[in-house]
């Protein structure tokens, strides 16, 4: 297991990608998905942890994964890709779960998140992101936070208010159901 | 100790006055309708006065003057009602009932004197002018409440104060006459009685006769302050021996204060604390008790009698005393005793035990791999302990649902009488323990469903003397414990359910598709669906269609599920089943191809072991098996769960029963039982069907458990009622008939 210290230290020994001259920004985590590169802002995230069998949830669509046991607590795993209406993740050597906190009508839900490999940490400026382009992009335009420029490449902020909206999800959970049934 | 360690301390104990006040003001409302059935019950009336009087003295404390005032007002009110001046009417119990909930608005708002609305003020000095009027001072009680947060506007009333002085020797030596002192008492008010101590005075001829041998005892009815009457022995202060007892505590009253002692041990702290003697002058009684010259085998003067010779404590007051210690010595034994406990810190307990029962089934699991028998043993034995230790815990939380249904006397009284019925209200089996995050969380369905009998079930009585019934009607509120569940039941016998008219909203709302008609159970079930409601006129009580799907939402997710049973005419009964806690569970392991389920064991019935070929397949698809002659329903749960893996030759079926009768659910492999904490699934899983919960296997494995009611509508909806449990014997396309149920 990979601590996010160990990655957050590795992130500042990396001559790559940081610009700190263009004022004030955030830290985003860095993460591979279908070969493509995703940030999400790093306060959300509470720890990335190895992959893991988990238990399958029945009558749930293939986005949910399953869900594994985190010191106790029960927490859902969401395999990104499929939610992105893609195929099913395959599992690999660097599969990780990064584990956050979703918030649902102000409170903190964990949810593990489900990604082909963890990158690093990286700073942004604001400055250096642009709104989500009106076509053209990958996912679904209000999965999108942003699009940051980081050495001369875009990268797909993701916006996990949208994109992992509990409530949504969970009534896509309800559908698949009714067509299971 | 400086002004602010003062206000940190009431500050920090202010929580604490505000739940204790806010049990006695429930226990109040409890014994003013209990006082209602039973007016001549006079333990009633004392527990009643004794909660006002415990409410008005620890606001006290606090120095919460607006309901120490507004509390001494029904506590004056409760007294009369006490000595038998004034008896309990429907009026005045409504009007306690009012105040109550007026000392209760005080008490909550205790902390915010800010809270207190003028309307507030309006009603309370309203209450308070209609209890005095009860109590006959109303004069006083005006200028009580005209000044209003001016406290003791009454206290200017003459009170009767007890004196007594026993004098030295040398009182007339120094010129001072024992005589004058009672004189000028007199002036101060008027002397009830006086009594001459002369037991000191010894036989004549050893008289000296400027020797003062005398002492008296003084009641005294006067408006003036203890000061006043301590001033008029400032000069005898260093010849005397002075007692100025509290006022307003005459004989029968200190009895009476004793009788209501909670817990005295000591007869003479019994006294002290009441006002019949001093600390002073029992200490002294005390140590002359000590002196007292007598033969080894005299026993030494008792207590009692000592006080009443030497410090004139009236011999009832004593007997009251004596007798309370006896009653005390009796009781103790049996007497309950509470720890107050925070609520989160025996969650925060429960929780780690929680993570014990996981680490303790690892434990075992482990052992039993390493085939060492002593290891076996030993974790067998710690797991035994950690069973009782969970049981205990649990029991910690567990509370009479009785509290609960006590409140609702109030409600079903006050809503009986703003809709013009009459109800006899009965409470059935309050005593049946259930979770306290439980009992918190059903009180809101209960009342809605206790409201909605009231409102819709039971007749106004015209009605119902039409349809040759009594007038009153009949609500009963009962709770059971059946096996590992609580079932609370609300049961009337007033006109149920109108079917008709239910259908023919549900058909108009668009609930049920037009010229459906469903079974009569489920035309029943109508009513908790969203956005329902019959009443033709709409009351403030209910039938706006907002709270019985809430009603029902609410109880399913205490897992727990609900039941109607009506008869048109002659009454509704809501069956609401009900998990003792929330938090563990036993359970029962099995497998189907690599995943894992828990059954909770309180619905496991038998297993039956089957090779696949005995499963018999309709022709709509149902699985049934043959069990004792009977046809037995089966979920298979690697079909409806689409369980990737090859079927072993093998298979079990646990029998488990549901509201809806016996199935079985067909398994591949049996994992034993174990001790299972629920741990719930999240908001994300809120809406999947035949699962209620997951639990962490020792193996640190995530495990689901299997919810027995729902994962049977699952399968009925998947396949038109398979899980009618039918009687009727297997064979081919009979099976059909027998099993299908007629749906339109």
């Amino acid at each position: 297991m990979q601590s996010l210290h160990d990655l957050a230290l590795q992130a500042n020994n990396a001559p790559v990608s940081t610009t700190q001259d263009l004022g004030p920004g955030l830290q985003y985590l860095t993460f591979s998905l279908g070969g493509e590169v995703f940030a999400m802002d790093i306060r959300a995230v509470r720890e990335i942890i190895q992959y893991s069998a988990m238990t399958v949830v029945p009558l749930m669509p293939d986005f949910v994964r399953g869900v594994i046991n985190l010191r106790g607590a029960v927490v859902p795993v969401i395999d990104l890709q499929s939610r992105f209406g893609r195929d099913m993740a395959q599992v690999g050597k660097k599969t990780c779960i990064i584990i956050f906190d979703a918030s649902v009508a102000g409170d903190k839900v964990e949810l593990g998140l489900m990604v082909d490999a963890v990158s690093e940490v990286i700073d942004i400026p604001d400055a250096n992101i642009e709104p989500a382009p009106q076509f053209g992009a990958s996912i679904r335009r209000d999965f999108i936070r942003g699009m940051g420029k980081v050495g001369g490449e875009f990268i797909v902020i993701l916006e996990p208010e949208r994109a992992l909206d509990i409530e949504e999800m969970a009534q896509l959970a309800d559908q698949a159901q009714a067509q299971a049934a | 100790m400086s002004m602010d360690a003062d206000e940190d301390f009431i500050a920090q104990a202010m929580p604490a006055f505000i739940s204790e006040a806010a049990e006695q003001i429930e226990s109040i409302e409890t014994l003013l309708l209990e006082l209602e059935e039973q007016p001549d019950n006079r333990e009633l009336l004392d527990s009643l006065f004794r909660c006002a009087h415990t409410v008005k003295g620890s606001a006290g404390i606090f120095g919460l003057n607006r309901v120490v005032e507004f509390t001494h007002h029904v506590e004056t009110l409760l007294d009369r009602m006490r000595d038998g001046t004034i008896a309990l009417t429907p009026d005045i119990s409504t009007l306690l009932l009012q105040c109550n909930d007026q000392i209760k608005f005080l008490v909550d708002t205790a902390a915010d004197p800010s809270a207190d609305t003028p309307e507030q003020m309006d009603l309370r000095s309203d209450l308070v002018t209609r209890l005095c009027a009860l109590t006959d001072d109303g004069a006083a009680a005006k200028t009580a409440t005209a000044q209003a947060p001016a406290t003791a506007g009454s206290e200017s009333a003459a009170r009767v104060w007890s004196i007594s002085a026993q004098f030295r020797t040398d009182t007339f030596r120094n010129g001072m006459d024992p005589l004058s002192i009672a004189r000028y008492l007199g002036t101060l008010g008027t002397v009830v009685a006086v009594h001459s101590l002369a037991e000191d005075v010894p036989p004549l001829g050893t008289l000296e006769p400027e020797s003062c041998y005398l002492g008296f005892t003084m009641e005294l009815e006067t408006a003036a302050s203890r000061d006043d009457i301590e001033g008029a022995f400032t000069f005898v202060m260093d010849d005397c021996e002075l007692d100025v007892v509290a006022p307003e505590s005459p004989s029968q009253k200190m009895a009476r204060a004793i009788e209501e002692m909670p817990e005295t041990p000591r007869l003479g702290d019994l006294l002290v604390s009441v006002g019949a003697v001093s600390q002073d002058r029992l200490q002294q009684v005390l140590d002359s008790q000590q002196h007292t010259p007598g033969m080894p085998s005299v026993p030494k003067a008792k207590l009692g009698d000592l006080l009443e010779s030497q410090a004139g404590v009236a011999p009832e007051v004593v007997a009251a005393a004596l007798g309370k210690q006896q009653k005390l010595r009796e009781s103790a034994p049996s007497e309950d005793r509470y720890i107050r406990v925070q609520a989160d810190r025996l969650d925060a307990v429960i929780n780690l035990l929680g993570e014990l029962v996981i680490a303790g089934a690892g434990a075992t699991l482990l052992a039993r791999e390493s085939r060492q028998l002593a290891l076996v043993e030993a974790n067998l034995h710690m797991n035994s302990l950690i069973e009782e230790i969970r049981n205990g815990t649990l029991g910690l939380r567990m509370v009479p649902v009785g509290e609960t249904f006590s409140r609702f006397r109030r409600v079903v009284r006050d809503t009986a009488a703003s809709l013009g019925k009459e109800v006899n209200f009965e409470i059935v089996g309050g005593d049946a323990e259930l979770d306290k995050s439980m009992v918190e969380k059903i009180a809101d369905p209960l009342m809605h469903l206790v409201r909605n009998s009231l409102d819709h079930g039971l007749e106004p009585p015209q009605e119902r003397l039409a349809a040759g019934k009594s007038a009153a009607g009949k609500l009963v509120l009962s709770a059971r414990h059946e096996t590992g569940a609580i079932l609370i039941r609300i049961e009337d016998d007033g006109r149920g359910i109108n079917r008709e008219r239910v259908l023919q909203r549900a058909w108009n709302r668009g609930l049920v598709e037009q010229g459906v008609v469903p079974s009569d159970d489920e035309i029943n079930m109508l009513i908790f669906e969203p956005g329902f409601s019959t009443a033709e006129q709409v009351t403030n009580l209910s039938g706006r269609g907002v709270g019985m799907d809430v009603v029902r939402r609410n109880i399913e997710a205490l897992r727990g599920s609900l039941r109607l049973i009506s008869t048109p005419g002659k009454g509704l009964q809501v069956d609401i089943r009900l998990p003792l806690t929330l938090a563990i569970i036993d359970g029962f392991l099995v497998g189907v191809g690599k995943s894992k389920f828990v059954l909770p064991l309180e619905s496991v019935v038998e297993v039956i072991e089957s090779g696949g070929q005995h499963i018999k397949v309709d022709n709509r698809g149902r699985h049934c098996v043959e069990l004792r002659g009977a046809v037995l329903p089966v979920v298979r749960l690697r079909t409806l769960y689409s369980v990737e893996s090859s079927l072993p030759e093998r298979v079990s079926i646990v029998v488990v029963h549901s509201t809806r009768g016996q199935y079985g659910i067909e398994v591949e492999v049996l994992l034993g039982q174990n001790q299972t904490v629920i741990k719930p699934l999240g908001r994300l899983f809120k809406t999947l069907r035949g699962i209620s919960g997951s639990s962490i296997l020792g193996s640190g494995e995530v495990a689901l458990i299997l919810d027995v009611n729902s994962l049977v509508e699952l399968t009925t909806s998947a396949d038109a009622g398979a899980a009618q449990p039918g009687g009727a014997s297997i064979g081919g396309g009979n099976l059909a008939s027998a099993a299908s149920t007629p749906n339109l």
